[in-house]
This record gives C-alpha cells, structure tokens and sequence, in this order.
C-alpha cells in the first residue's frame, strides 16, 4: 500500500454514531407474514374496511411475484417469514403533548439530534417522527392547520383524511408496481402524509424523521405527498437504526403528486446503518420512490444523500406527464467497507417541453460496490423534450468498484437527450496542491469530495447540507483524533 | 535562510540533481535559469516536498532545520511556497474555502487562532487587488475554468495570502502576455521585503526585467554551473547555453 | 424454426454439431426478458421461414462473377455463395508467410449464447487465415457473403490469426443483390499478436429483409491496434455482437459505427470491452442517422478490471432522429473496478441543430440539402476512419445515395 493509500484507507474508515438502541417496552406482532397480520395491522391502526381490502389485495398480487434479482447487489436471501412486521413502542394513552411522550423516546431523539419539542427548535421545521411501526409525535400541526396545510402520520391520514388517501394512494406507486413496492403495500406500518392545498406555500419545512429501534422487525412506511394547484413545499428526510449484527429490511414506498403550477422538493438524507467493516449486519433499504408531475409547469425535485444500508435498492423518479413540467435528480452516494448501492432515478418524459436534469456522483471507498442505474424515457409525443444527466464517479482505493447503468430510450425526434458520465480518481497531483498549501491528505481529501458533491449539496435546504456534509466527513473522517 | 548542499535526486533511477548547491539569505531574489530539461522544475518540486523523488545524497536546511524530514504540508506550514507552473483545478472547491483550510492550517501549526472571517474577507479583498481579480473569484472553484494568466495570477494571490518566508515560482511567467506578466512581477515586488526570499525559476530573461534578482544561477544537467548578478541573464539571452553545453560535456 | 431444427438434429453426422445444436435448444430462442435481448425482437427472424443451408448449392457463376468484379474495391477477395467458400471466384495475395484454407469449423464452445451454439451446429464453411509475423499485406481484404437460393439461413464461422507486427485491412460486405430476404448468421474470432495493426470493416447493406446476427470475438497482445468499423445502411434486423480481450499491456482499440437506416429497419450494435491488463486505451464512437420507422440500439460495455489501473476508456453514442417514427435506445455501461483509470462515456439523441441549418439557409442552400448536407457531415466522422481510399469513397457514395444529397 502507498503512503497514499493509507492515507485514504484512514481517511475512509468511519464509525456508525447513531448505533444506540432504546430501552423501550414494545409491542409486536408475531413473525411472519399472512392474511391474519395484516388484518392485525390493520386494526391496530383503527382503519376503515377499505383500507384492509386495499391491503390484502396487495397482498394477493405480492404471493405471485418474485424478488427482483437484476440490481447490481448480492445479498443473503431475506426469510419473508422471519421478519416482525409491526412493532411500536406501548401506548400509554393518546397523544396530546409532549409530555406524555415516553420519555426514553424523547431522549433517543435529543440524542439523534432532533427535538420534538417545538419550543426548543429554532428554525420552522415541522417534523413527524416515525419508530419502528407507529408515528410518535407530528410538532407543529396547528400552526400548518391555519394554512389548510394537512402533516400528519399515515395512520393518522387514513383515518381522518380517507377520501384524500384513498384518491391518491397507489396511483404512482401501484400496488403491483414491483416486489417490495406489493410488500409495502400490504403492510405499510406508519409514514407520513401530507396535502398543500390550491396556492398555499407552506411556510416551513416539513421533515419525516425515521428511525428502526427493534431488532428483528422491518420498517415498511409509506409516504404520500400532495401538492395541489400552485403550491409548493419542500420536504426533508433523515434515517437511522441501531447497530446490530443481522440485517434488517426497510421496504417503504414514497409517492408524490404534483397538480397544475405545483412545486415539491423532496430531500433525503438516508443514514440507516450500514453495517460494521467486516460487512456484517446492516439495513436492507428496497424503497420505492417516485413523483407524478401530473399537472402542467409542475416540478418534482429529488436530492439524496445516500451514506448508510447495507445494501440499497432505490431509483426516485418523475413522470413527467403535465406539459412544461419538470423533473431533476440530485445524488450523492457514498459506499464504504462492503456497503453496496444500486441507485438512481428515471425520468420518463410524456408531456410537451418537459425537462429533466439528473447530477448523480457515486463515491466508492473500501470494498464496496456503488451503481448508478437510471432510464430517461422520451415518449413520441413528448414534443421539445430535454434531458440532460450528468454522472460522475470517485473511486478510492483499488478494492471498491463503480459502475453506470444509464437506459436511454428516445422515440421522438423534437426532443434533445445528452448523457455524460466520468469515472476518475483523486488525483496525486490535486492532493499536492492541498498539501503545498499546508493543508493535510486528510482535510484535503474531504474537502475534495465536497467539492466534488457540491453541485447536489446546494441543492438541499440550508439546515439539512450542514448535516449532509457533517455526514460525509463522518463517514470520510480517519482515526485520527 | 535556505542552505542546500550536494543535493543529488533521482525518479526512477535516473538522476536528475547531480549535486546542486545554493544559499538564499533573506531579503534576496534568486533566479535560476537553464534550458528545458535541466531539472529546474525538479527543483522546486524537492524543495516543496512533492513524492516520487529520491534523494540519494545531499542536505537541505531551512532556518536550520533539515526540510527533506517534513511532509508536505508541514514545509507549506514552515513558510515554503511553490508557485505551480501547471496549477490544477478543484471542482466545487471555492477560492474562500480553499484559502481560509491553508490560512487556519498555518494558523494553527503555529499555535494562532483561525482568523476571524471578517479579518480574513478583507484579507482576501486587499490582495485580490493586488493581481487585479475580479469580484466573483471569491466563490469560484480553485482554478477551474481559469485561463492560463488568470491561474498564475493566482498562484501569486495565494502566495500574498499565506505570506511566506521563500517563495519559488516555477516558471511563473511561460504563458502569459505583457499585461499578465506586468500583474504578476508587480505582486511579487510589493511582497518583497528584508524578511523573505525568493527563487525565481525561468525559461527567458523577459520575467527578470520585471523582478529583478541578486543573484542569476545558470542551472545545466542537474547542477548550478554558473552564478552572477543580474547582468548574468542578460549575457545568457544574447548567448543562449550553448557554452554550457561544451563545458559539461 | 424450431421445427425445422428439430428435424435437422437427427440427420446431423459430426458429434460436436449435434451437441451444439441440443445446446441451443436447451438454451432457447432468446426472448425481450432477456436483458441483452431487451430492445431486440429476435422472433420476428425466428418466426420466418428460412432454410437451413447445410450443403452446397449451385448458381450461376458468370452472374455472381461480374458481380464482385464490379463491386470489389481490392484484388484480394474472399468469397463465400450459399455459405460455401468459392476458391474460382477467391484471390488472395501470395506470400509464404500468408497462410490460408477453408473448413467446416465444428470446433464446440459450449457458450450459453444461442446464436454461437446455433452457429457451432449449422456452420457450413469458413476462412481459417494465420497472417505471419511481420507481413504487411498490401491491399485490403475483401470478404463477400453472397447467395442465390430463396430465403436461405447461412452459418458460418471464420477463425482468423495475425502474427507480430503484421499490418491487415479487412473489409467483411454482406451482399443480397437480388434483394430477397436472407439470413446470415456469422461468427469470426481475430487474435491479434504484439504489435499488430489490424483494421476490420463491415458493411451491412442488405435491404429491408435482410437479417443478420453476426459475432466477432478479438484478442489482443501486447501493444497491438485493432479497429473493427461497422456500417450498417439497411436490414430489417441487424445484429453486432463486438467483443474485445485485452490481454496485452499499452494495446488499442477502436470500435466506431455508423448506421444509416431511413426505412421500417433495426439494428442492435452491442460492444463488450474486457480491458484486463493495464495501461491500455479503448475509444468508441458509434452514431446513428435514424429515419422512417427504424430503430437503433447501442449497448456499450466497459469493463475494467482490478488489475487494469491505468486504462483509459472512452465512448460516445450520438444519435441523430430524422423522423418523429424512429427511436433509439441507448444504454452505455461502465463497470470499473481499478481505481486508477479515466473513463468516460456520453450519449446524445438530438436532430440537427436550426443554428446550423440557418447559417447554411443563409448561404442559399435550401433547407433539404441543407439537412442532407449537415447530416452527412454527422455521419462523414465514422467514415472517415476507413483507412483504404476505394472503399471509403464507396461508402461515401453509398451514405450519400441514401441521403439524396450530390457530393
């Protein structure tokens, strides 16, 4: 190994600092998955017939279906049966306030870093917080209520908002749009929803916070997002789960819809636990994530940051059916030790004008295998369609690998598709420059993969690129110190 | 101030340095000249502590302390300052950012606190008129997008920044126009004081009517062959090498 | 067909063939859920009623005589007529180091590829060149694939060698003068020794029911150049499977393509570089010109592996659409596991720039000459990499004919 080498092998080592678990009395529903558990779900969320219908038919098309084996990833099979598919910490009554939330729950989230405590937050930032199976706590309710705004848990939505849901729920995602998307749908536990309605711009971020406590279950939320006529919101998203030896499954499902002039910026930074350096443990994450820009000048904006799973499986798309709508992709993916991502996003141009921009950069350490799979679909009557991608990729180390899967399908001859990608590696002679300046390998490299991200990181909101690029120091900060 | 001597330097077994001494004191400018080829550039490369070379024998000192012991940073840290004949681009790494890392990194070797930003913005502002930025240069990314001159500039903006005690410009002046070469001379003279030094690697005598030097080094074939003051490179320009040449060989 | 093979199998002789033949129905006819499939409807060959050739046939020679005599663009030429091999109709420069003979190749692979199983078993005939160490050949090599029986389906199978510092120019043209429908399904495998420098042209002009699968499998060593160039200006379906080995240190390849096709035709150009060793360069340059209700479907992969630090790869796919009805799909993959390396690859799908067109508008060109015009010069930067003047300015001409424009 090279002096450099070293230098990046340090630099890339990393310790998982949200690997706690709460000591929380629980309730669970036995293991294994049939007609019976998600009738049980289903009651504990007090839901009406339609909604389990809805379930167990997803259920039927699930039984026929077979896990997808085209990704880029290879892990143990998942035991379907072996997975707790509800668990939630035991109520003690309602919520009202804060204070008869489980205080071992408040101090799991002041230690995660987030308050739920409205008086304590300074920024506007409405968040929902979701353990394990059930919603905790939405802060903020009323004060979005004076708007019309609707954030609430899922469960919450079905039960006082059911027209709503059942408008919209499954209408981007199907049911039997995929495997995990089938799964999901039959026993989504909690998530979160939200509806803007005609010209309102929500006046404050509305974040979900998720987080997997209890070993041996899944987390299947679901998340439905509405922005009517005119209106706008941007919303964040952040994961995280105890470190343990077995891998757990995070099957969710996230749809958004978009009507005529309405803008959504959704923004995730996923940092469930990827597993230890042997590559042992770790959370599967299989989402389903994708956004209909239904109605024209609509605009559907993603940015991830992916640092954590195990294995990851996620592909955030647009369609882009409203003419002069718009769809972008933001992406940074770091893999680290025996981390692997499959990711990226489609975008699937059907009305007139439409745009779409995707900036994917892929960063592979250790031995970790990071992909960027995308489609850009340009229908015969998508006339004057744009796509433009860019995908980049930073390989460290000689043991990690990167690789690019763009499909490009374009059946219209009005329409301009341009696709770059580039694979590179920090080079000697950029570490040089740093260090001739006085500044370390180690700040250096990290601040070269800041750089290198930097086009995705400005695309977050203000207080989430703080944490993002704490984030990827973290997972880029040596032993040192 | 820096006293090299006997300095041979091979890269891949071919040596390059053949013996090569020097004293700079501060308060003086060097100049070293010679064809292409020569290892001029190698020179500055060793000294500012870049990998790949191999020092077979030799010392250098720098205020008394042995420079081929410290890692790169630490030499930038100490006061050595290479200006880049070819300096690279960093995406997404703004010129704010990668200044204020290389202030507070040489701050904080020296036991200071990191500079208070308002300090430091009005730091930057004063030097960038120094070599006649633009405004928006603050925030663009470390010579990306760049035109040669623009990069050299540069070079000579981080060197006012950082301030150190021996500055080497490696071939600063091969690129640029008149109006350039002018920005970049007159940063460098107004940088020039009792307490520092500098060594100026060049191809032409043109950069020297410029900055004019103490002493003029004629470098072939690894070592310094022939020293004088300034009226050396006026001799060369009319010459050219060619009497080395006979001499080495 | 798959009725037909079934009745071939039993009358199969050679051993090797009828394995061949049981491997390929036990693999079956590749199907769209195969991913390499995905965007090529292989059926529409398959539910066709083709006939095996399996022996000779006869034709009228003087006809396909003045035929290649008007056509070829070089004295040395290879010439197979219902997939058998015509030494009368054959000349190829003679050189003690030049070693050539034509055979039935049964030799097995035992692939899991249906087409090379399915070539393995009916291959009729096929070149088995060894080019010496240090010859340079002096002319182009032409290789004719012609027949004259209805609706045949032709195997064959080349097996080429080229010794150190050799210098060799192909050029493979697939000919189908009487415009029915045919199919070809060939396979050729290139092993290019140090410091070779080989170029390989093929030209697919078939009309609209012409169908071709072809295979092309190269090795190179140490320091050698190998170029394959592929036209394709019509076929209904038109199929290039394009593999290289690097297996030798600071070796080059090039792949470039140009496919022309303005009527109810498809082609699928599919590239695979292994690059396996280090400090070697692979570039790829493939467009397209797609009109009338064509498709066109370019897979390029790059592999670099572990060892292969140093490697600089490079490929672009641009794709001009000249009518609402065609459409192309493009899918250029890289899989890179050496860290030290420079890849690249970009895709465009665009028409012709108005900017463009205007200028020329303005110079008083009308508008569809202007088009053709600008067109051709998108297509002109494939062409110009054949290195032999005749056969360049014959493609030239040809890529103009199809644009209407005069040169």
């Amino acid at each position: 190994m090279t002096e450099q080498d070293a230098i990046i092998d340090e630099v890339v080592n990393s310790e998982y600092k949200y690997g706690f678990v709460t000591n929380i009395e629980q309730e669970s529903a036995p293991k294994g998955l049939n007609e019976d558990i998600i009738r049980f779900i289903s009651a504990k969320k007090e839901e009406p017939e339609w909604m389990l219908e809805w379930r167990l038919k997803a259920y039927k098309e699930w039984q026929k279906m077979t896990e997808p084996a085209w990704a880029n990833v290879h892990y143990p099979k998942v035991d379907f049966q072996d997975v707790v598919y509800y668990t939630a910490p035991k109520p003690k009554k309602n919520l009202n306030s804060l204070d008869e939330v489980d205080p071992e729950l408040l101090k799991t989230f002041e230690k995660l870093g987030i308050s739920l405590d409205e008086q304590k937050r300074l920024s506007g930032v409405a968040v929902d917080v979701v353990f394990d199976s059930v919603s905790v706590k939405t802060t903020f309710q009323e004060t979005l209520k004076e708007k019309g705004i609707i954030f609430c848990s899922m469960s919450e939505a079905v039960r006082n908002h059911g027209d709503l849901v059942k408008k919209y729920i499954g209408t981007v995602v199907p049911q039997k749009d995929n495997f995990y998307a089938a799964l999901n749908s039959a026993v989504f536990s909690d998530g979160s929803f939200c509806y803007i309605p005609k010209g309102v711009r929500c006046p404050m971020e509305l974040s979900t916070y998720f987080r997997i406590n209890a070993a041996g279950s899944g987390q299947f939320e679901r998340t439905l997002l509405i922005a009517d006529e005119g209106a706008y919101v941007s919303y964040l998203e952040g994961c995280t789960a105890p470190q343990r030896d077995e891998n757990q499954l995070h099957a969710a499902v996230v749809e958004l819809i978009a009507l005529d002039n309405a803008e959504i910026k959704y923004s995730t930074v996923q940092n469930w636990y990827p597993g230890d350096k042997d590559g042992k443990g770790g959370i599967f994450n299989f989402v389903t994530k994708r956004g209909m820009c239904k109605g024209s000048n609509s605009k559907i904006s993603w940015t991830q940051v992916e640092t954590g799973s195990a294995v990851t499986w996620k592909y955030p798309s647009c369609i882009l059916a409203g003419d002069n709508s718009i769809g972008e992709f933001y992406s940074v993916a770091l893999t680290n030790h025996f981390q692997q991502a499959d990711t990226g996003t489609k975008m699937i141009h059907i009305g007139k004008n439409t745009k779409s921009r995707i900036v994917s950069k892929g960063i592979s350490a250790g031995k970790s295998q990071n992909s960027y799979r995308g489609l850009v679909k340009v229908h015969k009557k998508a006339e004057n369609a744009r796509n433009f991608s860019q995908c980049d990729s930073l390989l460290m180390g000689n043991l990690c690998g990167a690789h690019t899967f763009p499909y490009i399908e374009v059946s219209n001859n009005t329409s301009k598709v341009e696709h770059e990608a580039t694979t590179s590696k920090i080079g000697e002679d950029m570490l040089f420059y740093f260090q001739q300046r006085g500044i370390d390998e180690e700040t250096a490299v990290a601040m070269i993969v800041n750089g290198f991200c930097k086009e995705v990181m400005d695309h977050l909101p203000m207080e989430f690129a703080v944490e993002a690029r704490k984030l990827l120091e973290i997972s880029l900060e040596g032993s040192v110190g | 101030m820096l006293s090299i001597n006997n300095l041979h330097v091979s890269i891949e077994n071919k040596e390059i340095l053949k013996g090569l001494s020097l004293q700079v004191n501060a308060g003086e400018v060097h100049a070293i000249m010679g064809p292409n080829g020569t290892g001029k550039s190698t020179l500055g490369n060793v000294l500012a502590g870049k990998e790949g070379y191999e020092i077979t024998d030799g010392s250098v000192l720098f205020d008394g302390i042995d420079l081929m012991e410290l890692e790169a940073h630490e030499r930038a840290q100490k006061g050595v300052f290479l200006a880049f004949q070819y300096p690279v681009e960093i995406p997404g790494v703004s010129n704010a950012n990668f200044l204020k890392a290389a202030v507070n990194e040489q701050r904080k070797a020296n036991g200071e606190e990191p500079m208070p930003p308002n300090e430091f913005l009005k730091m930057m502002r004063e030097k960038m008129e120094l070599v006649e930025m633009k405004k928006d240069f603050i925030s663009r990314s470390v010579n990306q997008g760049f035109s040669g001159g623009e990069k050299k500039r540069n070079e000579i903006f981080q060197m006012a920044m950082l301030q150190p005690k021996l500055a080497i410009l490696d071939e600063t002046d091969s690129g640029l126009d008149i109006d350039a070469l002018r920005i970049v001379a007159n940063g460098v003279n107004k940088l020039r004081s009792k307490d520092n030094a500098f060594i100026v690697i060049t191809h032409y005598q043109r950069l020297l009517d410029y900055i004019v030097p103490d002493f003029v080094h004629v470098m072939y074939n690894g070592k310094i062959v022939k020293s004088g003051d300034k009226n050396l490179a006026l001799e060369l320009e009319e010459k050219g090498y060619e009497e080395f040449e006979h001499a080495t060989l | 067909m798959t009725q037909q093979l079934e009745n071939i199998l039993p009358i199969l002789q050679d051993e090797h063939q009828k394995q061949a033949l049981q491997n390929a129905m036990n693999i079956g006819v590749p199907s769209m859920k195969n991913e390499e499939w995905k965007y090529t409807y292989f059926q529409k060959i398959w539910q066709q009623d083709f006939n095996p050739i399996l022996s000779s046939a006869t034709f009228d020679f003087n006809d396909i005589k003045t035929f290649i005599d008007n056509n070829a663009t070089s004295s040395n030429r290879l010439v197979f007529v219902n997939g058998q091999f015509q030494h009368e109709l054959s000349n190829l420069q003679n050189h003690p180091a030049i070693n050539f003979w034509n055979a039935k190749n049964t030799a097995s692979t035992n692939s899991n590829d249906f087409l090379l199983e399915l070539n393995n078993a009916l291959s009729t005939d096929g070149i088995f060149l060894e080019i010496g160490n240090n010859v340079v050949v002096d002319d182009l090599i032409e290789i004719f694939y012609l027949h004259s029986i209805a609706a045949p389906f032709i195997n064959i199978k080349n097996k080429i060698k080229i010794g150190k510092n050799a210098v060799v120019k192909f050029a493979e043209q697939f000919i189908n003068y009487d415009e029915q429908t045919a199919y070809y399904n060939t396979v050729t495998t290139l092993e290019v020794a140090e410091s070779a420098n080989i170029e390989w042209n093929k030209i697919q002009d078939g009309g609209n029911n012409f169908y071709i699968t072809d295979n092309m499998h190269i090795e190179q060593a140490t320091k050698s150049i190998c170029a394959v160039n592929t036209f394709s200006f019509s076929g209904g379906i038109t199929r290039n499977v394009l593999t290289y080995d690097v297996n030798g240190e600071r070796s080059e390849s090039h792949m470039n393509g140009l496919s022309l096709l303005l009527n109810n035709e498809h082609v699928d150009n599919r590239t695979l570089v292994n690059h396996n060793v280090a400090n070697c360069e692979s570039y790829e340059l493939y467009k397209n010109i797609l009109g009338g209700t064509s498709t066109g479907v370019f897979n390029g992969k790059i592999i670099v592996a572990q060892a292969a630090q140093k490697t600089n790869a490079f490929q672009s796919n641009r794709t001009i659409l000249v009518s609402n009805d065609a459409t192309i799909n493009t899918k250029p993959q890289l899989e890179i596991f050496a860290d030290d390396v420079k890849c690249s690859h970009g895709a465009t799908s665009s028409q012709i720039e108005d900017s463009e067109l205007f200028y020329l508008q303005a110079r008083g060109i009308g508008k569809e000459t202007a088009r053709g015009l600008l067109v051709f010069a998108f297509g002109e930067e494939v062409v110009e990499k054949i290195n032999h003047q005749p056969l360049k300015e014959k493609v030239e001409k040809r890529v103009a004919e199809i644009l209407k424009i005069e040169l």
